[in-house]
């Protein structure tokens, strides 16, 4: 198979597993795959400003690390913010992408969180192919 | 008798540019503590360029021990990709001074760098410097007028330096805390 292939393959298994969280979790907005960098690699959301999210994913994940190892603690493996509107959560996808989940207000977080982290592990395996979808 | 106590005085300073000019170097070798960094893996274009890129920001400070007063920056730096320019608006926010670099070796960013002044400007007009970060013994002198009406910003001054070295670039940045203090006294006077 090649690298192409490879790359086509892994986009559809990483959209259906965000079609899966979506579709399990009810009253989610949708969600994105960053690449800690900040680039889109998968998403599951009606919003035509996915690359700025995913710069805004990266960096918020990137300082929310800074803020636990500031601290003493280094790695972090999840953060959410609470708004009005519903409450975003990021969750790392190894160590080379961040999940991000938004959810409207009513949403279960607690669910969401169990089937997010589900999610990010399935994503995992994905992650290089994807990054090899994205390279020169 | 006693002397008068020593003036102190703190500023912010953003160090911007384009992506791979140096900022995280020039940060590096010039903090008197060790840096704040948030890298992360390149991955697409980019990662033929460099293999770590700040998708944050990183801090450092940098002291002075004068004969009058003492100073002290308060170093930031901003991603240098424009994905990742609302970073640059956030940092902006209360900055003394802005540290542009440019990469002289690589013409084909001037003009980037040109337009992250720019972007600082619209935000803010504080004294600015443009770090022309050089290898050694490049002729950079030659190239100082071609960068100068690329960027086309006025009377900014050009500083030539090489960012690996710690004496070069941390006077580098006196010229920007220079400017800065002008700046203060001015408004000062004018007050």
């Amino acid at each position: 198979m090649s690298t192409t292939e490879q790359t086509a393959n892994a986009q559809l298994d990483a959209s259906s597993a965000l079609a899966n969280l979506y579709a399990t979790v009810p009253l989610m907005r949708g969600s994105l795959v960053a690449s800690v960098d900040g680039r889109v690699l998968a998403a599951e959301l009606d919003e035509s400003r996915q690359d700025a999210i995913a710069a805004v994913v990266a960096s918020g994940f990137a300082l929310g690390g800074k803020l636990a190892e500031v601290i003493g603690k280094s790695g972090v493996d999840e953060m959410t913010v609470h708004t009005d509107d519903g409450a975003i959560s990021l969750y790392s996808v190894g160590d080379r992408a961040v999940l991000a989940t938004m959810a409207m207000p009513d949403a279960n977080l607690g669910l969401l969180n169990l089937h997010a982290r589900k999610a990010a592990e399935t994503l995992s395996i994905l992650i290089p192919a994807l990054l090899e979808g994205s390279s020169p | 008798m006693q002397s008068a106590p020593k003036a102190a005085f703190d500023f912010k300073v953003v160090v911007a540019g384009p992506f791979a000019a140096g900022k995280t170097t020039l940060i590096q070798a010039s903090s008197d503590i060790p840096l704040v960094g948030t890298e992360a893996p390149t991955s697409g274009p980019e990662s033929s360029v460099k293999a770590m890129t700040t998708v944050g920001m990183e801090y450092g400070t940098l002291t002075f021990a004068g004969s009058q007063f003492d100073a002290e920056l308060r170093l930031y730096g901003v991603p240098g990709q424009e994905r990742f320019s609302f970073m640059w608006d956030i940092m902006a926010v209360g900055m003394d001074g802005l540290f542009v670099l440019v990469d002289a070796g690589r013409p084909e960013t001037w003009s980037t760098s040109a337009s992250v002044a720019r972007h600082f400007a619209r935000i803010a007009h504080t004294p600015t410097i443009i770090g022309v970060n050089h290898r050694e013994g490049d002729p950079v002198d030659d190239l100082l007028p071609d960068i100068a009406s690329e960027l086309n910003l006025g009377h900014t001054r050009l500083v030539p330096f090489n960012v690996m070295n710690r004496s070069e670039s941390r006077d580098a940045l006196v010229e920007l805390l220079i400017e800065i203090l002008h700046h203060e006294m001015q408004g000062q006077a004018a007050a």
